[in-house]
C-alpha cells in the first residue's frame, strides 16, 4: 500500500505519528501499573507503537524481526511473571524490607512538585478511557440503539402491530453496552 | 464433462428427501429425531463422497454416474464444481450437527421432518448451475421456514413480504435475461431486480429486517439452517456476477459493506442473545460480499475461504448459543448468567467459533480473512478499513458476550446442566475442524483459488462474447 500510493507519503508520516504517542503514552501509563499483568500489557503496547512506527517508516522487515522477537521474549515473561513475584516476595522476606526501588529517566526528568499530578495522570491512563467513553462511545451506541428502535417499528408496521416476543425485556433495563462506557 | 463414479449427489439429495417421508409418519419425537439423525449421517456420508469423488477426478465440473434424476429433470441438471464441491458436505454437515445437537427440551419445538425437507431442497440448490432450476429452489426453499412461523401462531408478514418481493424480483430479473439473450450486455432491467433479489435474501441493509424477525420467531435451529450456508452469497455468484457489470458489483459491494459495519455495532448493543447472534451472522454475510463483489483472484479467494469458515464457526456459535438457551430458555444479555462452572465445554466452544468467526489466527477464518483484508486495501483503501472495523467490533460483541453469559455469580441450579454427550459431539467436531483448518488452511485456500478463477473466467468469456457482438452490430 504504501509503494503503490502516491498519497501514502503523508499516510506513512500519520502512522509514524501514531505509532511513536503509541509508544509514549504505553510507557509513560505502564510505569504506575501495580499489577504485573497490567504492566506487562502496557510494555507490549509500547513495543507495538515502536512496531507500527518501524512500518511507518518503511523497514518492514525490521519491524518482523522486531515482532518475532518481542513474541518470544513477551511469552517468555508472561509465563515467568508468578514465579517471578513469589522470587520477589522470598527475597523481600529475607532481607527483612522492600527491595530498593531504582530511579528512572521519568524521575529525573520530572520535577519533585509534579510527580504527584503525572502519577495521577499516568494511573488513570492520561483520561483517554473517559473521553473515548464520553466523545465518541457514548454517541456510536446512542446512534446504533436508535437503529434499533427504528428497526423493531418498522418490522411491528410489517407484522401489522407490535408483537410481545419471548425477547422483549423492559425499556428501563440496562444494556450491555453501557459497560463500556 | 467428466462423470463422478457414483450418483453420490443424486444420492445425497434423495436420502432427505425419502427419510422426511418416513420421519414425518413418526408419532414419538424422540424416534423421528433418531431417524432424522440417521438420515442426516446418510446425507453427509453421500456428500463427503461427491466430494473426494471430484476431488479425485481434478475436474473443473462433473455429473453423476448414471443421472437417475437428470433423465427426467433434463441434461445436466445436478453438477458439481469447484465452488459447490466444499459448500455441499459443509451443508450437509451443519444439518447433521444441528439435528445431533437438539437435545430433549428441544424436540417437541423442532420439526425434523420440515429439516429434512429443507435440507434436500438446500443440496439439490447447490447442486444446481442452471440458473432457471437455482431460482425455483431458492423460492421453494423459503417455504419451510413459512410454514413454521404459521404452525407456532408468530407474525409471518415481515417475512411474507421480503420473500415475495425475493422470489418475484428474481423471476422478473431473469426473465428480463433470458428476453434479452446471453450474448450481449443485459440492461438494468434485467440486471437491477437481481440484484435487489440478492441484496433481500443475504440480509443486506435496508432488507435485513426479515432476518431478524425470523430468529426472533422461528426456532433457533430453523433459523440456523435457513441462514448459516449463505445461501444469497450463493445466489450472488450464480445470478449476479456471470451478467452484472462491474459498477453493479461495486454498488452490492457498498451495501455490503455498509451492512457488516451496521450490523456489527448492532450487535454491540443488543440486549437479547438471539438477535445478537442475528447481526453477527448478517456482519459476515456482508463481509463475504464484500468479498465476492471486489471481483479480483485475491478478493474472490479470500471471500471464498470466509464463506466456509463462517458457516462452520457460526454453525458452532449458534448451536452453542441454542445449547445454552435449551438449559435457561431465551437468554438476554443483560445480566450475568454465571454458567462457566456448569457449562465450562460450551464456553470453550463458544469462545473458539466466536474468534474464528472473526478470523483470530490459528483459527479457519484466518487465512480468508488475511486475504480478503490484503485485497481490499489494495483495490479500495476505505474497503479494506471498513472490513476491519467491521471485524473489530463483532470481536468486541463476542467478548462482551461471553462475559455476560458465562462469567458472574455462579448460576445455583436443582438439577445437572452440563453438556450431554450428543452435544459434546457436535462441539468437539467443529473445534475440530475450526483447528485443523487454522493449523492446515493450504488446501482449502488452493481450492478456493480454483473456485475464483472459474468464476472469473466465466466472467472473462461473458465480457468477450458482449466485446464481440457489440463489434459485430457496431459493423452492421
Amino acid at each position: 500500500m504504501f509503494d503503490n500510493e502516491p498519497w501514502m507519503s503523508a499516510l506513512g508520516l500519520i502512522v509514524v505519528a501514531a505509532g511513536l504517542i503509541t509508544a509514549v503514552f504505553a510507557s509513560f501509563a505502564g510505569r504506575v501499573q501495580t499489577d504485573i499483568k497490567c504492566a506487562l500489557s502496557f510494555a507490549s503496547v509500547t513495543q507495538v507503537g515502536i512496531i507500527v512506527a518501524e512500518i511507518g517508516l518503511g523497514f518492514q522487515y525490521i519491524a518482523l524481526v522486531h515482532i518475532l522477537g518481542h513474541g518470544c521474549l513477551r511469552t517468555l515473561q508472561f509465563l515467568r511473571a508468578p514465579n517471578f513475584l513469589l522470587d520477589y516476595r522470598k527475597m523481600e522476606n529475607a532481607v527483612g524490607t522492600s527491595l530498593p526501588r531504582l530511579s528512572g529517566a521519568w524521575d529525573r526528568m520530572i520535577a519533585e512538585h509534579s510527580r504527584p499530578w503525572f502519577f495521577r495522570l499516568a494511573l488513570e491512563r492520561g483520561y483517554l478511557d473517559a473521553c473515548l467513553s464520553e466523545g465518541v462511545v457514548y454517541y456510536v451506541l446512542r446512534f446504533f440503539r436508535s437503529c434499533g428502535r427504528l428497526e423493531r417499528r418498522w418490522v411491528d408496521f410489517l407484522n401489522g402491530g407490535p408483537v410481545v416476543s419471548e425477547a422483549d425485556t423492559p425499556a428501563t433495563a440496562p444494556n450491555p453496552a453501557d459497560q463500556l462506557l | 464433462m467428466n462423470e463422478l463414479r457414483l450418483p453420490w449427489l443424486e444420492l445425497s439429495i434423495l436420502a432427505p428427501a425419502a427419510g422426511a417421508i418416513a420421519v414425518a409418519r413418526c408419532r414419538d419425537s424422540d424416534t423421528a429425531r433418531q431417524w432424522c439423525v440417521v438420515i442426516c449421517g446418510i446425507a453427509l456420508f453421500f456428500a463427503l463422497g461427491a466430494w473426494q469423488d471430484f476431488q479425485l477426478l481434478q475436474a473443473n465440473q462433473a455429473h453423476d454416474h448414471w443421472r437417475i434424476l437428470s433423465r427426467w429433470l433434463g441434461d445436466e441438471t445436478f453438477v458439481i464444481d469447484q465452488l459447490s464441491a466444499p459448500l455441499f458436505p459443509l451443508s450437509a454437515l451443519v444439518y447433521f450437527l444441528t439435528t445431533v445437537a437438539t437435545v430433549r427440551t428441544k424436540i417437541r419445538r423442532f420439526s425434523f421432518a420440515a429439516t429434512l425437507v429443507s435440507e434436500t431442497i438446500l443440496l439439490a440448490t447447490l447442486s444446481c448451475k442452471d440458473p432457471r432450476w437455482v431460482i425455483g429452489l431458492l423460492a421453494v426453499g423459503t417455504i419451510p421456514p413459512y410454514l413454521e412461523l404459521v404452525s407456532r401462531k408468530k407474525p409471518t408478514r415481515a417475512y411474507l413480504v421480503h420473500m415475495l418481493l425475493f422470489v418475484g424480483l428474481m423471476i422478473a430479473g431473469w426473465s428480463f435475461v433470458e428476453f434479452e439473450g446471453t450474448e450481449r450486455i443485459h440492461t438494468l432491467w434485467a440486471i437491477v431486480p437481481l440484484f435487489a433479489a440478492v441484496l433481500i435474501r443475504a440480509g443486506i441493509a435496508p432488507f435485513h429486517c426479515w432476518v431478524t424477525d425470523l430468529f426472533e420467531h422461528a426456532t433457533f435451529g430453523t433459523a440456523l439452517l435457513h441462514m448459516a450456508p449463505m445461501v444469497g452469497a450463493y445466489a450472488a455468484v450464480r445470478l449476479v456476477l456471470p451478467v452484472a457489470p462491474d459498477w453493479i458489483l461495486h454498488t452490492m459491494g457498498a451495501f455490503s459493506m455498509a451492512t457488516a459495519v451496521y450490523s456489527s455495532g448492532m450487535a454491540l448493543v443488543e440486549r437479547d442473545a438471539r438477535r445478537f447472534f442475528c447481526y453477527l451472522y448478517l456482519s459476515n454475510a456482508g463481509l463475504v460480499l464484500v468479498g465476492l463483489e471486489l471481483v479480483t483472484p485475491l478478493g474472490l479467494t479470500g471471500a471464498l475461504c470466509i464463506w466456509l469458515s463462517v458457516s462452520l464457526a457460526l454453525c458452532g456459535f449458534g448451536l452453542t448459543l441454542r445449547s445454552l438457551e435449551a438449559r435457561r430458555g431465551r437468554l438476554s444479555l443483560m445480566e450475568f448468567r454465571g454458567l462457566y462452572d456448569h457449562t465450562p465445554n460450551l464456553a470453550m466452544c463458544f469462545v473458539l467459533t466466536g474468534l474464528a468467526s472473526v478470523g483470530f489466527p490459528g483459527t479457519f477464518g484466518f487465512v480468508g480473512g488475511e486475504l480478503l483484508v490484503d485485497d481490499a486495501v489494495v483495490a479500495y483503501p476505505y474497503v479494506g478499513v471498513a472490513v476491519v472495523l467491521a471485524t473489530a467490533l463483532n470481536g468486541i460483541a463476542i467478548v462482551q458476550a461471553y462475559f455476560r453469559l458465562f462469567t458472574g455469580t455462579t448460576y445455583s441450579s436443582s438439577v445437572s446442566l452440563r453438556i450431554r454427550v450428543r452435544e459434546r459431539y457436535a462441539v468437539l467436531v467443529l473445534a475440530a475442524l475450526i483447528l485443523i483448518g487454522g493449523l492446515n488452511p493450504q488446501p482449502l485456500v488452493h481450492s478456493r483459488s480454483k473456485a475464483a478463477k472459474e468464476i472469473l473466467e466465466e466472467r472473462e468469456s461473458l465480457s468477450r462474447s458482449s466485446s464481440v457482438t457489440e463489434s459485430q452490430s457496431g459493423g452492421r
